[in-house]
């Protein structure tokens, strides 16, 4: 047999080494936590340790690795003699096992990098046969065991190994990082494609009905031609025939073309999903290190800490979990340095003498909040403010009328650090800012809350992936901008506010908090869109020093829309960061909040601009909203008002049936399960009405199974949406689609004429 | 709403001469090309006059299509054009140049240039030829223009239509 080529399995196996090494130091973590106090515990920690370190010994031997075999082996020895006897458990023993578990990674992690140098562990050795003698000749006092060799006691360990099946075995293969990011660019491009051909879709409808029009035409005027059998009426008829055949071929492609479309739309977001995820890890990834480093940073401050993890399985892009590390060490060894007391501090002000600290992780929508929360004693604003001082941030007059949110955002500022000296992990003054300044570059930002003598909590906010960017589009002076969605906070309608002639900007107060307000279209120099209707809509943005709002003419639809960055002539300047393409091809540029931010709170000196204008009255469209939900209806019509639609809604199917023949409606939104009529029954009986058929409907639900979306098309709907977070702004985009924009454009849009009854041609 | 929308007016193309040009020079720089040679040159009209740039610098010629405005951004960018699916920053020789300002013809075209790290393209009003040209025979440019102007120049040569000024692209693009 030729010698096998171990070169190829040096991969896997420092993959697996990683693994193992990994679980080895959650074991040994919890060994030494539940010391002395659960045998039971201990033994099956014990038991797993002896797993990990046998498996990692096998496989490093059949790769001729025999320096981590050996250290391996050594660990193995020690911990068949502490089952017997846990007394050998020692904090001595247990910072020895740590040492031996930072040799291996390291030598693991240099062989990652095709580093083959051996590791030396001569000392460690020694120690661990020091320790090892006293114990040896401890359990030979007890009766059974004669004197054992470390050797003879690591043969008992298969046993250990062949009881316990391996948990959690996967079968996977590993792809270079670029074939997948090929198929990340490619998933969003298949998006737009898709969207693309649900735009074809309207046309192809329009078409059709112009086309039924044009048969009605024929028809009449066979008839009118009457039974005369003249050359000219037969043509006319066989022109009718034809006409008439041609038309329910296309009625028939449209249906057919329809399920094509529903079918290709959920194929594409099911792929766009799983894309998505192939480039997701869980953060356990990240947050496995923190029970070790946590518990070595606990004895360098003389702190005693409970580290909770939470969310660890919880997955995010890859690119993000790679770049929090590091933040997120800085936010823990803030946690452990300022915000936990000492022990004796602690039971002086009343607390246990073991602080809690929380690592957590959840996902909300398409974000993921990742938390560090310590019950230690909390910013000290006072330190905060001499702190700013000093490093030249503010004046102490100038904090006077300050929120104790505006204080606590000072530890963002470059410099800054409460801790008047420095220890030589944290309190060198970095840290925050560089927290910050990761968090925002991924699109993310960071929300610091504290209460005095309470504790302290860092939540970074960040999107779970990296692929698209979110943003929320905007129109101002008849432009469509981009805003990224992460920033805005609120979108609500004020009631008009003439904006002071000179300048770009005024203050407001907006929900009980003063922030600078100003108009896009004024700080872009863009001429001012006529007012329309009685309302004004201002999306509140949150930038990294601060709110403001922001009036636009119009808030469209939110959309995911691939980033490109300005560069070349335009990279000096800062109002956009960057500009994508939306599904029509048009370019849209991407706001940058910050800047925008500067210009509004800067407020200079503008020449006057033009008067504003006068008011047009525009007929808005009408959109019906049945839904039992209160909080749902009401989100639903929050949103449709602040794009310019005018709403009103109903609380079960048979309300809305009746609220349908009372007053002319552009469109019906409707949910599935309510009570009296459902949606679906709803949806089937406007459809079969002669003067609500043309009536657009579109379904949203919780309801995801195909069933229920074939259902919902079965019965007349023209689209589907989610109520899901994520697919909740899909609705305005489809709203948009069927009936165009909300009236605070100038023109309003036309809806599409489902049938030639409705509209007339000319 | 008529029945049967008019078709906008089938777009002036681009001279198939000039596309099958740009692709001869694309082919042409594989194999270096011998000393003292003629090089072709494309002309482009910005007004009444008519400049040029090596072939060797253009990466395609198009019509100007919905071209995207953005506030703020320096006199000499005049917006952003998706060209299949690329952002391309468009420039506008009008103002770099300094020639009297007005609104690009309507039937303008994009010059999409190469070797420049970021898409860019210069938007011109419309083309003349292709013109082959002995570097030998290119002359500075007249002391009577402004240094400004000069400097955006690498000479000027006689063609046909008049005096063609050869513009430095790379100078031109970082204005």
């Amino acid at each position: 047999m030729s010698p096998l080529d171990t070169s190829a399995f040096i991969g896997k196996f420092v993959d697996e080494a990683r693994d193992r090494l990994k679980g080895l130091s959650a074991e040994v973590l919890g060994l030494e936590q539940a010391a002395g106090t659960d045998k039971a515990v201990a033994d099956t920690a014990i038991g797993e340790v002896l797993r990990q370190a046998h498996s990692l010994k096998g496989s490093a031997l059949m790769l001729g690795l025999t320096d981590i075999s050996h250290l391996a082996h050594q660990l193995e020895d020690l911990f068949v003699v502490a089952k017997r006897d846990p007394r050998l458990l020692d904090s001595r023993a247990f910072d020895l096992v740590f040492g031996a578990l930072d040799l291996l990674s390291d030598r693991i992690e240099r062989l990652g990098r095709g580093d083959a140098t051996p590791i030396d562990a001569a000392d460690l050795y020694r120690e661990m046969a020091a320790l090892l003698v006293p114990a040896e000749a401890a359990a030979g006092e007890l009766p059974a065991a004669a004197p054992a060799a470390p050797g003879r006691a690591a043969r008992e360990t298969p046993e250990v190994v062949s009881t316990r099946p391996l948990p959690g075995l996967r079968h996977s293969l590993r792809v270079p990082m670029e074939k997948l990011e090929g198929l990340t660019n490619l998933a969003p491009e298949l998006v737009l494609q898709s969207l693309k051909a649900s735009e074809r879709h309207i046309e192809l409808r329009r078409l059709e009905t112009r086309l039924s029009r044009l048969r009605d035409r024929v028809r009449e005027a066979r008839l009118a031609s009457g039974d005369s059998t003249s050359g000219h009426a037969a043509d006319l008829r066989e022109y009718a025939d034809s006409l008439d055949a041609i038309c329910r071929r296309m009625r028939a492609f449209l249906v057919d073309f329809s399920d094509d479309r529903v079918r290709l739309n959920l194929i594409t977001e099911e792929l766009r999903q799983n894309v998505i995820e192939l480039t997701m890890l869980p953060l356990s990834t990240v947050f496995d290190a923190f029970p070790r480093s946590v518990r070595d940073l606990a004895r360098t401050f003389d702190k005693e800490v409970d580290l909770t993890i939470r969310g660890r399985e919880t997955e995010l892009d890859k690119r993000i979990i790679e770049q929090i590390a590091e933040p997120l060490v800085h936010m823990i060894r803030n946690a452990l340095d300022h915000g936990l007391e000492t022990p004796a501090e602690r039971i002086e002000s009343g607390k246990p003498a073991t602080g809690q600290l929380l690592l957590s992780a959840e996902q909300q929508g398409n974000r993921i909040l990742v938390a560090v929360r310590d019950d230690g004693r909390g910013i000290d604003a006072g330190a905060l403010r001499e702190a700013a001082v000093r490093c030249g941030i503010a004046s102490a007059a100038e904090m006077e009328g300050w929120t104790p949110q505006q204080l606590v955002e000072i530890i963002f500022q470059p410099g800054v650090s409460t801790r008047s000296s420095a220890t030589d992990i944290s309190g060198r003054g970095v840290g925050m800012d560089i927290v910050k300044s990761v968090v925002v570059r991924l699109g993310g930002t960071v929300r610091v809350q504290s209460e005095p003598g309470r504790g302290t909590t860092v939540v970074l906010d960040l999107p779970l992936s990296l692929a698209l960017l979110r943003v929320v589009l905007v129109e101002a002076s008849d432009e469509i901008f981009a805003l990224p969605t992460a920033s805005v906070r609120r979108i609500l309608r004020i009631a008009p506010i003439e904006l002071p002639r000179h300048q770009h900007a005024t203050s407001a107060e907006i929900g009980g908090e003063s922030m600078p307000l100003m108009a896009l279209s004024a700080l872009l120099q863009l001429p001012p869109a006529a007012i329309v209707e009685s309302h004004q809509t201002v999306l509140v943005a949150e930038a990294g020093d601060g709110r403001f709002g922001l009036i636009v003419d119009a808030v469209h639809e939110e959309q995911e829309l691939v980033f490109k960055e300005l560069r070349g002539p335009l990279r000096s300047q800062r109002t956009f960061a960057g500009a994508a393409l939306l599904g029509n091809g048009d370019i849209v540029p991407i706001l940058e909040v910050q800047a925008l931010f500067e210009l509004a709170a800067q407020s200079p000196a503008e020449p006057a601009v033009a008067a504003i204008g006068p008011r047009v009255a525009v007929r808005r469209c009408k959109v019906l909203l049945a839904d039992d939900s209160l909080v749902a209806g009401e989100l639903q019509k929050n949103i449709l008002l602040a794009a310019g639609y005018e709403t009103d809604l109903a609380h079960d199917g048979a309300e809305a049936f009746e609220l349908l023949h009372q007053k002319e409606w552009d469109l019906l939104i409707t949910d599935v399960d309510m009570p009296h009529l459902n949606g679906f029954e709803l949806t089937a009986r406007v459809r079969a009405d002669e003067r609500l058929r043309d009536i657009p409907v579109i379904i949203v639900t919780g309801r995801d199974s195909i069933d229920d979306r074939r259902r919902g098309f079965e019965v007349g709907a023209d689209a589907y949406v989610l109520k899901r977070e994520f697919d909740q702004i899909q609705l305005l985009d489809t709203v948009r689609q069927l009936i165009g924009r909300g009236a605070a454009s100038n023109a309003a849009v036309p809806r599409l004429p489902r049938s030639a009854g409705q509209t007339t041609h000319d | 709403m008529a029945e049967d929308e008019a078709q906008p007016p089938a777009p002036e193309s681009v001279p198939d001469e000039v596309l099958e040009a740009i692709e001869r020079q694309e082919e042409a720089d594989a194999t270096p090309a011998p000393p003292r040679e003629r090089l072709a040159y494309l002309g482009f009209y910005v007004g009444q006059e008519v400049y040029g740039l090596p072939l060797g610098q253009l990466r395609e010629v198009a019509r100007l299509t919905r071209l995207r405005h953005i506030p703020g951004a320096p006199a000499g960018v005049a917006g952003l054009v998706n060209l299949r699916g690329e952002i391309v920053c468009a420039l506008d020789v009008r103002a770099i140049l300094g020639l009297s300002a007005q609104a690009p013809a309507d039937a303008a075209f994009l010059v999409a240039l190469r070797d420049f790290d970021d898409p860019v393209g210069l938007i011109v009003d419309s083309i003349a030829d292709i013109y082959s040209i002995d570097p030998e025979e290119i002359e500075p440019t007249p002391t009577t223009w402004s240094p400004e102007r000069r400097a955006c120049f690498v000479g000027t040569i006689r063609v046909p239509v008049g005096t063609m000024g050869l513009l430095d692209v790379h100078r031109v693009v970082r204005t």
